[in-house]
């Protein structure tokens, strides 16, 4: 593009009048910046909230299921074979070699829990026996409470039990008023639930 | 007209203002309304608007200040942000005709009695997309590129739009001065 006078053209960009704002406009941004502040404490000021105490579980239960192996058809029915020759020859091995007279005290692992819920039928009838009575099954079968199911339902009753222990400590410090009242019951009812739940479990 | 110019050191208010301290927005303000309400009243033509485009322009400066990096100093970089809401205003993205092909052939000659108050009359009258055109390009500098970027057009748009709009400022001109 040719352009003849150039240099006046840019003398009379340079020369261009400038204008002012009108004086208030300083107050409306100064409003929007105010309502701005405003909002952003209170923003910050804004209240959290816990998810429930047994969330982290949920989740827990989900990844487990999702990470558990899945063993194709054929590759069980292999194992299951082999599991059973096995035991077939454990048996057979132990039917030849172990002495005659020593029979009689051979007690297997399942006998012995069986005996001692036979044994506390009465156990779950308070509160009390019924946590004794899932400790006791649980230090004499571990691996059945590290199932996912009973330790979903340990982990419930141990935050449960916390949750208690919290509650009792506020009610000495501000005395019981309704709501810690209504808090006992809901703990109390939630607690009850879950060792029924584990006693049965237990018990099948 | 570049207040950037006779302006040393502007860190400090800077790093007040972020701090959301009030005297130290309103000094930044009071530097720099002039030169910025100067673009947008021309490229917008209109007072009211011009303020509403100000204000809001201010309102993103003060929150956007503490992402500004200082690699184009802040003058530069808060009459973008002046251009980019004037020109949000106009919408004149869509107002361009392509001329991609146009050969710039035709001589502009600028009259040799051309003075600041004709010309600040001729450019209120040019069509909204020349306008924003020749202020980006001529008034204030701004590449082919960068205006092209600025308004979302393509940057043979841009220089076949800045050929228009010198050569209707020539006739308005012609016009208003016979």
């Amino acid at each position: 593009m040719k352009e003849v006078n150039r240099d006046i053209l840019q003398k009379a960009i340079d020369q261009l009048p400038e204008f002012d704002p009108e004086p208030w406009l300083w107050h409306k941004i100064e409003v929007f910046l105010d309502f701005d502040q405003k909002i952003s404490q209170a923003s910050q000021a804004l209240p959290e909230f816990e998810p429930e105490e047994n969330q982290w579980n949920k989740i827990d239960l989900k990844l487990g299921v999702g990470n558990r192996k899945i063993i194709p058809l054929k590759r069980l029915a292999t194992y299951s074979l082999a599991a059973a020759a096995s035991l077939l020859i454990i048996f057979i091995t132990i039917k030849h070699f172990s002495p005659a007279g020593k029979e009689h005290i051979t007690i297997s692992y399942s006998t012995e829990i069986k005996t001692l819920i036979n044994n506390l039928p009465s156990a779950a009838k308070t509160e009390l026996d019924s946590e004794n009575f899932i400790k006791l099954c649980c230090s004499r079968n571990p691996d059945r409470c590290e199932s996912p199911e009973i330790s979903s339902l340990k982990y419930e009753l141990e935050n449960l039990n916390h949750q208690y222990s919290l509650l009792n400590s506020v009610a000495e410090q501000y005395g019981n008023d309704e709501n810690i009242l209504k808090a006992y019951t809901k703990i109390e009812t939630a607690r009850s639930r879950v060792i029924r739940e584990l006693v049965s479990k237990l018990k099948s | 007209m570049n207040p950037a110019t006779n302006i040393n050191n502007d860190d400090e208010l800077i790093l007040r203002c972020i701090r959301q301290d009030r005297v130290a927005q309103q000094e930044l303000y009071e530097k720099y309304k002039r030169a910025l309400y100067t673009r947008a009243f021309r490229m917008i033509n209109n007072k009211e608007y011009a303020h509403d485009v100000l204000q809001e322009s201010f309102i993103e400066i003060f929150h956007d200040l503490k992402n500004y990096r200082g690699d184009s100093g802040l003058f530069s970089w808060m009459k973008t942000i002046v251009y980019r809401k004037s020109l949000l205003h106009i919408k004149v993205e869509n107002r361009f005709k392509e001329y991609e092909s146009e050969r710039y052939d035709d001589e502009i000659a600028w009259r040799d009695d051309l003075t600041a108050e004709y010309l600040d009359k001729a450019i209120k009258n040019l069509p909204d997309g020349y306008r924003a055109v020749f202020i980006l390009a001529e008034v204030d500098g701004y590449r082919h590129k960068e205006i092209a970027e600025l308004m979302g057009i393509a940057e043979g748009t841009s220089k076949s739009q800045l050929y228009q709009a010198k050569k209707q400022l020539q006739k308005i001109l012609h016009e208003l001065k016979p």
